[in-house]
């Protein structure tokens, strides 16, 4: 495509105008988060002492805020970059990358008691990067949601499906209402109150910004694929998603 | 004429400080327009081990004239170079892409390392600093205490660890 017929196109799309505006005000309004955060704890750090227990809360609440505002400006932007992101296909292993998404996670220390097990996978065409994504996503959701359980445990597995392999993965956690499973992928959309994950004992906030479905999805479906999540309250939840064949006219826009 | 922030020094005459401006050896420009984002990054180089110098700028302009000893900084000697440049990429007046563009094309500062520090993670932002011959690439960790920990990190790193490139005379 040539340069002007690029600038056509962008001028006539007010999605990706919208996309531009709303990573713009990502961006600048990291700074003034930022700066919420920082005088608080210099704040903190140079007349903590001298305040009263009530100011010292609310300068924990502050930090908290401005702390949550960053979060939604970071979800925001990784949902975005995830949109317009180019692809770059080719074959992908499958199995390897949910092994590498499981052991990150462990290594950063995010998956408490639960134990994430991986059954082979065959390969599949697309974007590595962008599926090592979906990976990423699906772990730490199930991760998340699993962590009530009394021996909570992520299956990542295969089912045949009459396209070709359906990935799965399956927690024994919560689960979700099924009524509200349109929601489940939607941008900052939550179906649980942060409340109910309090005292878990997890090093990582429970106060995600809500994008991970909404990012496993765009990859998925930007793959010319699809992705489908099942539950029923405390009943756990599996997540499914099948991608095209090389060449089966994914379109890949 | 404005009077120069230079960190760490406080009541100055003003043949002083341009005696300062003129000799002093600095071990890091930090070239950042957001006061808050200054401010913060002065105090967290204040506090790194290894006490760094530094002078701030808030535009492309100003930075090039100091690295250029041009402008304002004509009186600048040119073997005062900084170990570090730390530029920020959304600048006014020349924004910062530029800058290091050219930084890097000039022989008499291409050697000089620049660290792009921005909140941009976008790729392509990334692709045209590597391709403008940028040292390194830090995001600004969100998080205020993440963000002085790096800051003493970049600090330790490129004024003990790295070794400086030698200074020159001016050259074309």
């Amino acid at each position: 495509m040539s340069g002007s017929d690029r600038a056509a196109r962008a001028a006539a799309d007010p999605v990706a105008e919208v996309e531009a505006l709303a990573r713009t005000l990502g961006h600048d309004l990291r700074a003034p988060f930022r700066a919420t955060e920082g005088y608080a704890s210099l704040l903190e750090e140079t007349d903590g002492a001298g305040l009263s227990p009530e100011g010292r809360r609310a300068l924990a609440e502050i930090r908290a805020a401005a702390g949550r505002g960053t979060r939604l400006l970071e979800g925001l932007s990784a949902y975005l970059r995830v949109r317009r992101a180019e692809l770059h296909p080719g074959p992908v292993d499958m199995y390897a990358l949910a092994c590498e998404a499981a052991d990150e996670l462990e290594r950063l220390g995010r998956t408490g008691a639960t134990r994430i097990d991986v059954a082979p996978l065959p390969g599949a065409w697309g974007d590595g990067a962008l599926l090592r994504r979906v990976w990423d996503e699906l772990l730490a959701n199930a991760v998340k949601f699993s962590v009530r359980a009394e021996r909570p445990i992520v299956r990542v597995g295969l089912k045949k499906g009459p396209r070709g392999p359906i990935y799965v993965v399956e927690d024994n956690g919560t689960g979700f209402d099924m009524r509200f499973v349109e929601k489940l992928f939607g941008v900052f959309q939550r179906l649980h109150h942060p409340s109910e994950f309090a005292g878990c004992g997890l090093p990582w906030e429970f106060d995600g910004a809500g994008v991970g479905l909404a990012i496993a999805r765009t990859v998925v479906e930007r793959h010319g694929g699809r992705i489908e999540a099942e539950s029923g309250p405390d009943a756990g939840a599996r997540f499914s998603f099948e991608l095209p064949a090389a060449g089966a006219g994914a379109a890949l826009p | 004429m404005e009077i120069l922030l230079v960190s760490g020094h406080t009541q100055r005459t003003f043949e002083e400080l341009m005696a300062m401006v003129r000799e002093e050896e600095v071990d890091v420009l930090l070239v950042e327009d957001n006061a808050n984002d200054a401010e913060f990054a002065l105090r967290a180089l204040r506090k790194a081990s290894v006490s760094p110098r530094v002078m701030h700028v808030e535009d492309g302009a100003r930075a090039l004239d100091y690295l250029f000893g041009e402008g304002e900084f004509s009186a600048r000697s040119p073997q005062a170079r900084p170990s570090v440049v730390l530029l920020d990429l959304k600048l006014p007046k020349v924004d910062g892409i530029e800058v290091l563009r050219r930084l890097k094309e000039d022989a008499r500062t291409r050697d000089i390392p620049v660290v792009v520090l921005t909140s941009s993670k976008e790729p392509r932002d990334i692709e045209a600093c590597y391709l403008n011959r940028a040292n390194s690439y830090v995001v600004k960790p969100v998080n205020f205490e993440a963000f002085t920990r790096a800051m003493g990190d970049l600090a330790r790193y490129w004024i003990e660890i790295n070794q400086a490139p030698v200074a020159r005379p001016a050259a074309r």
